[in-house]
């Protein structure tokens, strides 16, 4: 099996990128766009709406500092899983670790928004209770809905490096999906909560 | 029938252009619509923004592949 992060030797008749990629492509580009006309949906709602009503005056406060708190788990993921990437030829076992290292850290971000979750419901912010409430509900549960997908295949994936019958291209699928689900959060939460 | 659609069509936008100018995406344009602005270029920018950097990295790969093979002997496909 040839390393993850090399350059490969040309070979006769072989793509330019491999399969797996390009798929992960078209789910990203389709992804992106999914989110971002959410996205522009709340940012179009808040401002046409009369000042002082956005967000409606019944919603209570988003935890904007503790949200910000669990985003940098969430980011600190997506830099493990970059280094991971980038040490994988080099020193396999510290990659690993750096990979488990990101899952970990993904799924503490996973556990804050079910915590988050739980705690706006029982206070009466929920899907129903305000156009707020609905696009809150539908943009961040989206995501953490991709997250958590995200965290079953990067699981899958080290698993599967672990035991070295993994192909290059299908973990740089994996690399790209975890990449969105990160990059995807600060305009989430920029849009959103500040 | 084609002809006397864009005949309707025209004495509509004439006589009538605020019915002729209704849409279901559109919003009043006497309303504020700075932020309808920025969001409709946004959408519109970012496909092309993204399929631009891929058809920019499918070129660069391209280019990659090409300069190792004229750098290495191609190995055939097993």
């Amino acid at each position: 099996m040839a390393a993850a992060g090399a350059i490969p030797r040309p070979v006769r008749g072989a793509p330019i990128i491999e399969s797996e990629v390009v798929a992960m492509v078209i789910v990203v580009f389709c992804e992106v766009m999914f989110f971002a006309g959410f996205l522009s949906g709340f940012s179009l709602i808040g401002a046409r709406a009369p000042a002082g009503w956005w967000p409606p005056p019944g919603d209570p406060a988003l935890p904007v500092a503790a949200t910000g708190g669990a985003s940098l788990a969430l980011l600190i993921s997506g830099v493990a899983v970059f280094w991971a990437g980038r040490r994988l030829d080099a020193d396999r076992a510290g990659a690993l670790r750096l990979l488990w290292g990101a899952v970990a850290f993904a799924t503490a971000f996973l556990a804050y928004q079910v915590f988050e979750f739980v705690r706006l419901v029982s206070i009466g912010f929920t899907m129903v209770s305000s156009a707020h409430g609905g696009f809150f509900y539908t943009i961040v549960g989206a995501h953490a809905l991709h997250a958590v997908i995200a965290v079953a295949v990067l699981s899958w994936a080290v698993r599967r490096l672990s035991a070295g019958d993994l192909r290059p291209p299908a973990f740089t699928a994996v690399r790209m999906y975890w990449y969105f689900v990160v990059g995807l959060w600060p305009a989430i939460y920029t849009v959103v909560y500040l | 029938m084609t002809r006397a659609l864009v005949a309707a069509s025209l004495a509509l936008v004439v006589a009538v252009p605020d019915v002729a100018r209704a849409c279901s995406t559109c919003m009043d344009p006497t309303e504020g619509s700075r932020a309808l602005l920025v969001v409709t270029i946004f959408l519109s920018l970012l496909p092309i923004g993204m399929l631009a950097a891929i058809g920019g990295y499918v070129w660069w790969r391209a280019e990659q592949m090409r300069r190792l093979a004229a750098a290495l002997p191609l190995l055939e496909r097993p």
